[in-house]
Order: structure tokens, then sequence, then C-alpha cells
């Protein structure tokens, strides 16, 4: 028997917190947090006349068993997290590809037979503007995920629902789109076709760029908001 | 050596007072509008919030404390609240809770639909004699 050993609060404490840990279900956030919980409950029953030791137990008693807490952070921890990220990916995806397919059109309708013979004006034109909705549809997403994060959670918690919107709206979108372009090409010359070629290779080019550097960068930013959320 | 908890139940039941003991359902379904009324009073910590609610139902309700933060969590998931780390002396830091927009709403809703349970309950108990 060790019973005549000094009680170490820190160590029983980490050990406590070592339990919790094992569980699983425990972010190091929610186990910050309980420990700052723990303490701040140990202190005030020492000042009721407890032993650092008897402080513990019903400090550590009153939080709930291992068991309890892990299931019921269970409930709030799981899922969410790895299907919150897919669809915040799939999302931006869809966004981009959405915002992408209108300055294509309305550049090419506006500037297309207007612009001195020369493709590569029209597709630099493009490319600007594929940037620059790119970006919008990022500031976008950013204010919707920090003013409404009510909205994203609903959006995480019905994925068939969303994806099957994406995709309805995904192919409703270029079919809607091909119908002024197809006009574009029948109303003018072979030489304005060439240049559109031209402009076409512009922009898949640009827009490969755009979507190979920020698409990452958009899906690491919003992960790591998610998960930031839960760090110290 | 005093062990409060115990003491405090045995002084309670020598003296005739019944220890209210709320039902499970009625924990779960009243967590949520409390900690929304708490935090509508100002930005918290969970500990206190526990102490808070204690010290308002005079030891009626009793949480098991560690199951208030998932609520929390789910709450701030919702948008109804949003938490801030925030260092509270030399080497404690405490994760503070504030009310959002959609938190309030929610408070408003929870109020209206708690006080049409409370009238109806006062008014089918106003005919009948008190029970204590």
């Amino acid at each position: 028997m060790e019973n005549s050993t000094a009680f170490d609060l820190n160590q029983n404490v980490s050990k406590w917190r070592e339990g919790l840990a094992n569980a699983g279900t425990l972010r190091s956030a929610d186990l910050d947090e309980l420990e700052h919980h723990l303490r701040d409950s140990i202190v005030q029953l020492r000042a009721r006349d407890l032993s650092e030791e008897e402080a513990f137990f019903v400090a550590t008693g009153r939080l709930g068993s291992s068991h309890l807490l892990s299931r019921e952070f269970a409930k709030v921890n799981s899922s969410p997290l790895w299907q919150g990220r897919l669809c915040w990916m799939l999302l931006g995806i869809f966004l981009y590809q959405v915002v992408m397919q209108f300055p294509n059109t309305a550049v090419l309708l506006r500037f297309g037979d207007r612009l001195p013979g020369n493709g590569h004006v029209l597709g630099f034109f493009i490319v600007a503007m594929k940037w620059g909705g790119l970006l919008g549809a990022v500031a976008l997403l950013r204010a919707i995920s920090k003013s409404h994060p009510g909205w994203a959670l609903r959006f995480v918690k019905r994925p068939v629902l969303s994806v099957l919107a994406m995709v309805s709206v995904s192919v409703l979108l270029p079919t809607v789109s091909v119908v002024p372009l197809v006009l574009f090409g029948t109303a003018n010359s072979p030489a304005h076709l060439a240049h559109f070629q031209v402009a076409s290779l512009w922009q898949l080019w640009g827009f490969t760029l755009a979507q190979a550097i920020l698409l990452p960068l958009v899906i690491v930013y919003l992960t790591r908001r998610r998960l930031g959320a839960g760090t110290t | 050596m005093q062990r409060p908890l115990n003491s405090a139940l045995t002084s309670l039941a020598s003296l005739g007072i019944n220890v209210l003991v709320l039902s499970k359902e009625l924990i779960a379904a009243s967590t949520v509008p409390l900690v929304l009324s708490v935090l509508a009073e100002g930005e918290d910590y969970g500990y206190a919030l526990i102490r808070r609610v204690r010290e308002l139902s005079g030891g009626n309700i009793e949480w098991t404390e560690g199951m208030l933060y998932p609520v929390l969590h789910w709450m701030e998931d919702e948008g109804m609240i949003e938490s801030e780390w925030q260092q509270a002396d030399s080497n404690r830091r405490r994760k503070y809770y504030r009310l959002r927009k959609e938190g309030r709403k929610a408070l408003q809703s929870q109020q209206e639909q708690w006080m049409a349970v409370h009238e109806t309950f006062s008014k089918l108990w106003k005919t009948q004699p008190r029970l204590t």
C-alpha cells in the first residue's frame, strides 16, 4: 500500500486528462477547457476546507465519468469535422465554376467582335475577369462562414441535398451559357473564330493556374478556420 | 472534515426538506434556454455559468458539469453563441462564451414557449390546494 505518499495534484490531473484523451472523441481544446474547469472547481472546494485529494475527487466526480463525457463529446465532434471539410471543398469548387461561367460569356459577347483582331488581348481580359471572379467567390465564402456559421452547419448536415443541388446547377449553367456562345460563333467571320480559339487557350491556361494555386489555398484556409476554432 | 455535498443533503433531509431533483428530460430541455438566458446577461465561461445556474436555482438544478461543454460547442456550431480564449490571470486561461444574434432570436422563442407552459400550469394549479 502506498497511501502514505503525498497526493500529487498535477500528476493526478494529467492522469485524469490522459484517461479522457484515450477515449478518442475529445479534441485537445476540449481537454484544455475541462482541465481549466477542474482546476477552478478544485480551488473552490479547497476554500471550503477540503484537502487537495478530496477536492480532486469531488471535482472530477462533478465533471462526470470519462465514459459519459466521451460519449457526449462524440455527438458534437465526430462527423462534422471531415464531412464539413469535404462539403466546404465541394462548395468552393462549385461556386468557383459558377462564377467563372459568367465573365467568360460576358467578355466574349461584349468584346469578342470589337477588339482589334487579337485573341491574346481578349484572352487576357477573360483571365483577368476570372481571377477577379474567383477572389470575389473567396470573399463571399469567407463572409458567409463568418456571419452565418449556422448556414455552414446546415449545409454540412445535409450533404446529399447539397451535392444534388451542385450537380444540377453545374449541369444547367454550362448548357445555358453555351447558347450565346453558339450565337456569337455563327454570327462572326472565320477570323473572329480564330481569335476566339486563341482566347480560349489563354483562358484555359489562366484558369488552370488559378485553380492550381487558389483552390488549395481556399481549402486550407477554410479547414484551418474550422480547426482553429478548436485549438488554444 | 467537511463533506459538503453529503453533509448538506443529510442536514436538509433531517430538517424535513425535500431535495428537488429535476428529471433527466427536463434537464436536457432546459439547458439550452438556461445557457442562453445567462449569456444574455453578458459573456461568461463554463465554470462560472454552472455556478450561476446553481445559485439562481437554489441548488435545484445540478448539472453533470462536464456535460455542459458539448452543449456549448453544439450551440456554437449552430451559431447561437461564439467563444474566445482569454487570459484570466497569470497562468489561467478561460474560454468565454457570448451570445450572437441567432442566439438572441433562439432565446426569444424559448422564452415564449416556456412562458406558455408556465402560464398553463399556473392556471391549472391555481384552483387546487397547494401541495406543500
